[in-house]
């Protein structure tokens, strides 16, 4: 079965500037007081990972707060390039990432013209984006606010648009960071059917949760994450049952060393 | 793979033109403004009060005006165009250099609404016809694309290792605006300071702006080679440091 993503012993490392002394003035104090002195740590947020995807595959990953999951997913989107190893991906695949919904939205354009912007971010053409444009509008429920700025949208139906953004792109390949059903009971179920029909079309998922209910629902496959090492690759039972054991570890063992893998300073 | 990203390019300029002029009422109108309270300022001054005996001077400034702006406007506010989409370069892959480029394009749009409304009248006010050599200006403007394209490869990258950049943008702009024949003719200057304003590279595509579009001379084979190898450098340059550096951008912008 040909591959549609795979990860041939990738690494990244991260640096973290404690004290990040930019300014002269921090500089110049850091002469004379150590604790003002910039450090430099490096902190390898993802270690030696390699694994493949298959087409029609959906794995699930799991892990601790900053054992390198969502650091993993932004790998195989190719957002961050890797400090060693390589990530492929097929060629011409549609891969779309979630990392967050409504990402480069801008609240003083309508929905429409957030449309095209969003669709153009993952690289599609405006004619193919007119042709989403019925389906985004149909299945976010939002006809009639389509020409209305996205400032005076609910948090809620900006959600749905994202969401409904997304599916209409036809991913292939799919990576998601908590994002597989957005909206109200109604809507979540409604991402639940799109999702399922994902699945008969071939599509892809790579998706990071913590929800541990819908991986044993959607999930064949599960990769449990620990320290940037993949420590469980394969049936999700089993994944299940180490992740568990890892959380219990986590409580009753010495205090949590600082992770900070995900790599996100905002 | 960068093709793909045109329409990005495109929309993401529109996107900067739409939320600059809307809720305005005379809209892109106001890239008008600019260029007119300069012409104005300028105008006055160097015909009242410090006279610089330039005939038709309102249209050599315009000349030189509207595209000394083109260029300073873009390379300030190239300075912040990766750092201020650091969110997006977190959380989606796309080409990073989309985003300069944003900014050189919506630039050049502003450039364009005041030079096709501004320069026909200046024509007509001093009752100058322009022939066909006056298209002659297009080749020149496609260099300064080239010069400015590369200047905010490079500054967009540097900005993201040190935040100083952006004020020593502002600052150098400010001084090379006097260094650049804007508002005066080279050939009144002598010695030293006229060799100094012929290192930078402005002046000769300046010259060649003025050549073609205020005295309406073809410029001469010669007179290119400076600004193409400028603009060569510049944009080979910027090029270069932006993909050296550009890895570094879902991380430290």
């Amino acid at each position: 079965m040909a591959s549609e993503l795979a990860l041939e012993g990738v690494s990244k490392d991260f640096v973290l500037r404690h004290n990040r002394a930019d300014a002269l003035k921090l500089r110049f104090v850091g002469l004379f007081n150590p604790a003002y002195r910039e450090r430099l740590e490096v902190l390898p947020a993802v270690r030696d990972v390699t694994f493949e995807l298959a087409r029609g595959e959906w794995v699930g990953i799991v892990g601790r707060n900053g054992s390198g999951k969502s650091t993993l997913l932004r790998l195989m989107a190719g957002i961050l390039a890797p400090t060693r190893g390589r990530v492929r991906v097929r060629r011409e695949a549609r891969l779309v990432s979630l990392i967050e919904l409504g990402v480069g939205f801008q609240p003083e354009l309508t929905a429409v013209e957030n449309v095209f912007l969003q669709a153009s971010l993952f690289g599609i053409d405006s004619a193919r984006t007119r042709r989403m444009l019925p389906r985004v509008a149909e299945f976010s429920e939002l006809g009639s606010f389509m020409d209305v700025p996205l400032k005076s949208f609910s948090s809620g139906m900006s959600m749905r648009l994202a969401f409904s953004v997304a599916m209409a792109m036809d991913p292939e390949v799919l990576l998601l960071d908590e994002v597989l059903a957005v909206g109200d009971v109604a809507f979540q179920q409604k991402c639940m059917e799109r999702t399922e029909r994902l699945r008969q079309d071939g599509c892809t998922v790579a998706l990071v949760t913590h929800d541990l209910a819908l991986v044993e629902r959607v999930c064949a496959r599960l990769i449990v994450m620990d320290g940037g090492r993949v420590v469980h690759d394969g049936d999700v039972r089993g994944g299940l049952a180490r992740y568990q054991a890892l959380l219990s570890g986590h409580a009753a063992g010495a205090p949590p060393e600082l992770r900070l893998a995900s790599g996100s300073r905002a | 793979m960068t093709l793909r990203y045109g329409p990005l390019w495109l929309n993401l300029v529109r996107k900067d033109l739409r939320l600059k002029y809307q809720g305005s009422w005379i809209g892109v109108a106001w890239s008008l403004v600019n260029p007119l309270v300069l012409l104005a300022v300028y105008g006055l001054t160097f015909t009242y009060i410090i006279p610089l005996a330039i005939p038709r001077f309102v249209l050599f400034l315009l000349v030189g005006l509207v595209h000394w702006n083109l260029f300073a406007q873009t390379a300030v506010a190239s300075a912040g165009s990766i750092v201020d989409n650091a969110s997006l370069l977190r959380k989606v892959r796309f080409p990073a250099e989309v985003l300069p480029l944003a900014t050189v394009g919506f630039y050049l749009a502003q450039y364009a609404c005041a030079l096709v409304v501004l320069l026909p009248a200046a024509y007509l006010g001093y009752g100058v016809r322009p022939g066909w050599g006056t298209l002659g200006f297009l080749p020149l403007l496609g260099l300064q694309v080239a010069y400015m394209s590369g200047i905010a490869f490079f500054l967009s990258a540097a900005t993201v290792r040190s935040r100083d950049v952006r004020h020593f943008v502002e600052v150098a702009v400010l001084v090379l605006f006097w260094l650049t024949p804007v508002i005066y003719e080279v050939r009144t200057l002598g010695g030293d300071i006229r060799r100094l304003i012929a290192l930078n590279p402005l002046t000769p595509l300046m010259l060649g702006y003025q050549a073609v579009l205020f005295r309406g001379e073809s410029l001469p084979a010669h007179s290119w080679v400076a600004p193409a190898a400028w603009a060569a450098l510049l944009l080979g340059g910027g090029w270069a440091y932006f993909r050296r550096q550009r890895w570094r951008f879902p991380e430290d912008a």
